[in-house]
């Protein structure tokens, strides 16, 4: 994967974050991009930066003046596309031990009656959250994403899986699409790619 | 007016988000001799927003002097944001400002229409405010810088402390959060010029409609939201009145593009700074969780924010019809509890 590295060395914010959207937003494939800054704020904004277009960040301190941010972007042109143009083939071989990822793609369980349909949810997340293990991931997307708002009756139980370190991760274009981007208060709002890559590493998938 | 400088270009930090830390500020005047004076009704150890002074039964003083560097490029409207910040802290003890005094800082950038738009800007906001500019000072600097010092009048049985808050009481905020944030972005060229038009015409409006509307009703704290940011304001109050803030998240105003842009990493110093200051004495209530993007908002440094008032909840909705004439965007924000564990419960 290719590498590119921003040297923000001396700037302040908000230069570091810019330096480094425009770097992801000069891509045309996926890589890693490799930002040096020497103060903490900027560390914590370029993690913000990151988590916003749902890509992996690590971070490195090299002392107390000296930090190295590493965000893998995953598909082209950063936060511009939220689509599958850049995604990896996938490869299904989904019958060694893998991961256990929780599908949620609607706020209701099964067809019939959608009353009903949201008490099952309801129980079926809080049983999720009992599960020993817990599973490793949840995606939530559609109708899956109304679950992760605070007024949802399924909140609390998310909240306590996410706390437990299960990571959940909620389909950006779909909170977009129900106006719900800056109430979903759990998990990590992510894309296309992030989605199909947890689903693609699952050893197990389980859908209400 | 064109001009071919930017200002914000001339600047290190914007507005409010340059002020100095609280704890840094204790630290520095720590020890110094101090006379007492019964008449001073609000000194510096209140942690208020001015100093009040009692001069006989009718009449306190109020003192207060607040400048920063250019937070916009326009000069015109820079002058205005600046001298309606400075006043702010009179309106927010509940008083009138009367007179002021001009204080400037000029770089060798600036030509001197430049310098002129900024003092413009000034004069009118003291006129709006029924106020007299009647002096002032410049110097020369590496930075510009202005602001005013101000003299305002208040009766002294109706100071308004940000330290009076009483269980029962509701909380009004009367202009939207975010501009520290949304101001950060336009320096990077990534905000809305729209947008950012209503910003800079919030930042220079006068907290005068909010106060005018406020010393109508039986307030028990005001304060102005500036640069310790909503968190840091609530937290002063809270703990000075003795009294648990309960901010209801969802109701607080809040420019929207301030959400999205601090979701991508556009966040000033003085945001992380507040949190430092604030997040210990804060607490979600059970169940509840926050977007990272709102909590940023919530420790955002504000430039002539708007006030925070709490009052007897039975009045909170006749206050806030009556607000809302002078300052559409006021909203009730919270309630305030017995003290509990922490000063601030975020819901």
């Amino acid at each position: 994967m290719e590498k590119i590295v921003v040297d923000a060395m001396g700037k302040a914010c908000p230069a570091p974050v810019i330096m480094t959207k425009k770097a992801i937003d000069g891509l045309s494939e996926a890589a890693v991009v490799e930002t040096h800054v020497d103060n903490a704020i900027a560390v914590e904004n370029l993690k913000r930066l990151a988590s916003g277009i749902g890509a992996e960040v690590e971070t490195e301190a090299d002392g107390e003046s000296h930090y190295v941010v590493r965000i893998k972007t995953g598909y082209a042109n950063g936060a511009a596309s939220d689509t599958l143009v850049k995604a990896p083939v996938l490869q299904f071989d989904a019958c060694g031990p893998g991961k256990t990822v929780l599908q949620l793609s609607a706020d209701v369980m099964g067809a019939g009656n959608d009353e009903l349909g949201k008490a099952l949810m309801k129980a079926f997340v809080y049983a999720a959250s009992q599960l020993d293990p817990l599973p490793d991931a949840v995606v939530c997307y559609n109708g899956g994403v109304r679950l992760t708002i605070p007024e949802a009756d399924t909140f609390a139980d998310l909240k306590a899986m996410e706390e437990a370190g299960v990571r959940i991760i909620v389909c950006g274009t779909c909170a977009n699409f129900y106006g719900l981007t800056e109430k979903v208060a759990v998990g990590t709002i992510s894309n296309m790619y992030d989605i199909l890559q947890t689903l693609n590493e699952a050893g197990r998938i389980i859908r209400p | 007016m064109e001009t071919n400088i930017r200002l914000t270009k001339l600047a290190d930090c914007a507005g409010c988000g340059a002020k100095v830390g609280a704890g840094t500020l204790a630290t520095l005047l720590e020890g110094f001799r101090t006379r007492q004076d019964d008449r001073l009704l609000v000194g510096y150890e209140r942690s208020d927003d001015a100093a009040v002074y009692k001069i006989n039964e009718e009449t306190a003083v109020i003192e207060t002097t607040d400048f920063f560097p250019p937070i916009v490029d326009d000069p015109f409207l820079y002058g205005q944001i600046a001298a309606a910040n400075a006043m702010s802290d009179v309106y927010a003890m509940g008083g009138e400002p009367k007179l002021a005094l001009n204080i400037m800082c000029t770089s060798k950038e600036m030509p001197s229409e430049t310098v002129r738009e900024i003092l413009r800007g000034g004069y009118d906001k003291a006129y709006e405010a029924d106020a007299v500019i009647c002096g002032g000072h410049t110097i020369k600097g590496a930075e510009p810088l202005y602001g005013l010092a101000v003299t305002g009048f208040v009766h002294p049985d109706r100071v308004l402390l940000n330290s009076g808050a009483r269980p029962g009481d509701v909380l009004i905020l009367t202009k939207k959060l975010g501009v520290g944030i949304l101001t950060t972005a336009a320096k990077a060229d990534l905000a809305d010029p729209a947008v950012m038009t209503a910003v800079y015409r919030q930042m220079a409006t006068l907290n005068k409609g909010a106060r005018d509307a406020a010393v109508q009703f039986p307030v028990n704290a005001c304060t102005d939201v500036t640069g310790f940011s909503l968190m840091g304001h609530s937290c002063e109050m809270a703990q000075g009145s003795g009294v648990t803030i309960h901010l209801q998240t969802d109701r607080i105003p809040y420019y929207k593009e301030a959400f999205d842009a601090a979701a991508m990493g556009l966040v000033p110093e003085g945001a992380y700074r507040n949190r430092a200051f604030a997040e210990p004495h804060a607490a979600y209530a059970p169940g509840r969780g926050i977007p990272l993007a709102l909590e940023d908002i919530l420790y955002d440094p504000q430039t002539s924010g708007g006030l925070l008032i709490a009052l007897p909840e039975r009045e909170g909705e006749e206050a806030l019809r009556r607000m809302k004439a002078a300052v559409p965007d006021a909203e009730i924000i919270g309630y305030v509890t017995e003290a509990e564990e922490k000063a601030i419960i975020l819901e």
